[in-house]
């Protein structure tokens, strides 16, 4: 081999590394845990969420992990039992000294978690639940970057009050009775009768209720033409299918990851997701110019767009992330009352997230003081959930008052 | 409260304890036979409505005909457990038997999630598009349909109960199987062949569900739980009294929901149970093993 060759491959072999991606990560691995619920009656959010957490991943590794160190988060299963939750972050703390943990837990399980993660004195970052009354107790250790019931409440009555300007809007409720769809729903009947809109009625059910009917026909005769509506997937899927049969056709205002699921259309006729202008107060929607990303690469890999409960803990990761690097630059251990210090100084824009948040900035009670929702609404025959409101991030304009 | 909502509530509330009956009756007709409580008869219930998603999307069938293309597979899963699970247990303390059979269940989530994940599947059907009205009624046409093929297969059992020569084997095993076995019926036989077609049956209820239900992996512990408080109302071991009870729960379930409107409506149904259960110990008509 002349030397010209041997010369042309020892050149090449040399810039190989600076020919790959250039800030792909390398050394030692930080590994952080995250809990959610893999099985059990919730497991629908939480294999979302590991979804979106796997992408996560890959995306902050391929652009230079931590500091150039590859991050990796293990995912736990916590069954959605407050019970499995105590077992796991007891496992996590104690035995495994987990400096932090990221938290794709439903209320029930948030709250469980937070109460031990307290006890423990290790950051408990939630990216999940959206109780309110968490962010009430007065926590030391709980941060919370997910929005709030209170947020949620707030957008759909403003979204219900630009409705009423164009035309005679009489609003029902309609929800399923866990602390979560109750729960906001406490706070938007608060919210409305502050304002002085009148509710024509109330209805609840139990999620696993198999027959809709009744409740549905409830909201019906009271002669309600918008209705603001908490649930789950599958209550959510019985009970369009209820309005269906009774050919009741209101302005829905959903709350929740239940309207808002991406997989409604398969699961209900189309041409009725559409005659009820199904929209839903969200935390997330694939339309959002800043989320492409994001969406390109679930879409690739899982053939579906992604749901709110996919971005939840994609979000958490990147705050997570920033909490991290905010340690490591300042030349600091990575343990839990140095990361509890970072959280408190993570301040990450609004163009840098896959949520609707103007920022992710923590108050005195972990709260995040940029969290906003948006409201996102199915249209062209239920083939796409576009942006409608607010109107600083809305795509298009929302469908008028039936 | 308007009588409308009331009736609206009791009518869709009696179709569907028509649907409970039929999965209910299965539980019954094993306990009455073997004596054993199955704590998976819900999970055995799920298995049948992935099946019948599986079909209806391949080949296009409506639920309710999948349901009947699914009773041979059934059936055959029916045979598998049996021999396998509950035949060893046939006799054994009511505590064997239920760690067994929760132990079941369990593993039939677990497979269930696995195999299907945690995503809720239905059967998409223009039939819910096109209800009923009896005034200002809405009869849903998928729980009428379903209810109305339950109705003819419980009425089928019924009928091979009380004019076969099976029947009456599987009758006379019910009521004491050491003299069945002494009168030369082959109680063995009658057992294995009693729970196999109660799993088939499971099948045909799996198609009446899906006409408007969905299915999940957790979604077969509701119908456990359900099917249980059926028997037990029912008074154990009584057939007539199981499909009384089912419709008297199907009703009682949606009218507490209508009237209560709170989350305090399964526990309003639990409490007429526990009443009912005071009241009439042993089951409904009276014609039960006391609880």
């Amino acid at each position: 081999m002349n030397r010209f060759v041997q010369a042309a491959i020892g050149l090449v072999v040399a810039m190989a590394p600076l020919m790959s991606s250039p800030a792909r990560a390398e050394g030692e691995e930080v590994a952080i845990p995250a809990i959610t619920a893999m099985s059990g009656s919730t497991a629908v959010l939480g294999q979302d969420a590991q979804k979106g957490i796997e992408i996560a991943v890959e995306h902050i590794n391929a652009d230079g992990g931590i500091n150039g160190r590859p991050l990796k988060i293990q995912v736990y299963d916590t069954q959605g039992e407050p019970g499995v939750v105590r077992q796991v972050m007891e496992r996590l703390t104690r035995m495994e000294r987990a400096p932090i943990i990221l938290g794709c837990e439903v209320s029930a399980g948030t709250s469980a978690a937070a109460q031990f993660a307290e006890q423990a004195g290790v950051p408990y970052l939630n990216s999940s639940a959206v109780s309110a009354e968490l962010l009430e107790r007065g926590y030391k250790w709980y941060f919370s970057d997910q929005i709030t019931a209170d947020s949620e409440a707030a957008t759909v009555v403003d979204f219900v009050e630009h409705l009423m300007t164009q035309g005679e809007v009489v609003p029902a409720l309609l929800y399923e009775d866990s602390p979560r769809g109750a729960g906001t729903i406490e706070r938007v009947e608060a919210l409305l009768k502050d304002r002085g809109i009148e509710i024509a009625a109330s209805a609840s059910y139990s999620r696993s209720d198999r027959n809709l009917l009744p409740p549905v026909k409830r909201v019906q005769t009271s002669g309600a033409n918008v209705v603001i509506w908490a649930g789950y997937t599958e209550d959510v899927v019985a009970g369009l299918q209820a309005m269906q049969q009774l050919d009741f056709k209101p302005y829905i205002v959903g709350i929740g990851g239940g309207p808002g699921d991406v997989r409604i259309p398969q699961l209900v006729d189309k041409g009725f997701i559409e005659a009820v202008n199904l929209s839903t107060a969200d935390y997330f929607n694939p339309d959002m110019e800043r989320a492409q990303r994001f969406v390109k690469s679930y879409e690739e890999r899982h053939g579906i767009v992604p749901s709110s409960y996919a971005s939840m803990c994609y979000r958490g990761a990147y705050t997570l992330k920033a909490a991290l690097e905010k340690t490591l630059e300042a030349g600091k251990e990575l343990t839990p009352e140095n990361l509890r210090g970072a959280l408190i100084e993570v301040d990450i824009p609004g163009e840098q997230l896959i949520s609707p948040f103007s920022r992710i900035k923590f108050d005195e009670h972990g709260r995040n003081i940029g969290a906003q929702n948006l409201i996102a609404q199915w249209k062209d025959g239920a083939t796409k959930k576009v942006t409608v409101w607010p109107p600083e991030v809305a795509v298009e304009e929302p469908n008028p008052l039936n | 409260m308007s009588l409308e909502l009331l009736l609206q509530a009791a009518v869709s509330g009696f179709l569907m304890g028509g649907i409970y009956a039929l999965i209910a009756l299965a539980l019954a007709l094993v306990f009455g036979v073997m004596g054993v409580l199955n704590f998976a008869h819900g999970d055995l219930l799920m298995i049948g409505m992935y099946g019948v998603v599986l079909v209806s999307a391949a080949t296009g069938l409506s639920p309710f005909l999948a349901g009947i293309v699914m009773v041979p597979a059934m059936m055959a899963i029916g045979w598998v457990v049996f021999v396998l699970l509950i035949r060893p247990i046939v006799g054994s303390a009511p505590l064997v038997q239920a760690q067994l059979t929760i132990g079941l269940s369990f593993v039939i989530q677990s497979a269930a999630l696995l195999w299907f994940g945690a995503d809720l599947f239905n059967v998409p059907s223009e039939l819910a598009a096109s209800p009923i009205r009896l005034g200002a009624i809405v009869i849903s046409l998928p729980l009428l349909i379903g209810f109305v093929v339950a109705l003819v297969a419980s009425g089928l059992l019924a009928w091979f109960l009380s004019a076969t020569v099976w029947g009456y084997r599987v009758r006379a095993t019910a009521e004491d199987p050491v003299m069945a076995q002494l009168c030369g019926v082959p109680v063995q036989r009658v057992q294995r062949w009693v729970f196999v077609c109660a799993t088939g049956s499971l099948a045909i209820a799996a198609g009446c569900l899906m006409g408007f239900y969905h299915v999940t992996p957790v979604v077969g512990l509701q119908f456990s739980v359900l099917s249980l408080l059926i028997v037990v109302l029912g008074g154990l071991g009584d057939l007539r009294g199981a499909m009384v009870a089912a419709l008297v729960l199907g009703v009682a379930e949606a009218l507490t929901s209508a009237i209560f409107n709170s989350a305090s409506a399964p526990a309003a149904l639990y409490v007429l149970f526990g009443a009912a259960l005071l009241l009439k110990p042993h089951g409904l008509l009276g014609r039960g093993a006391a609880v």
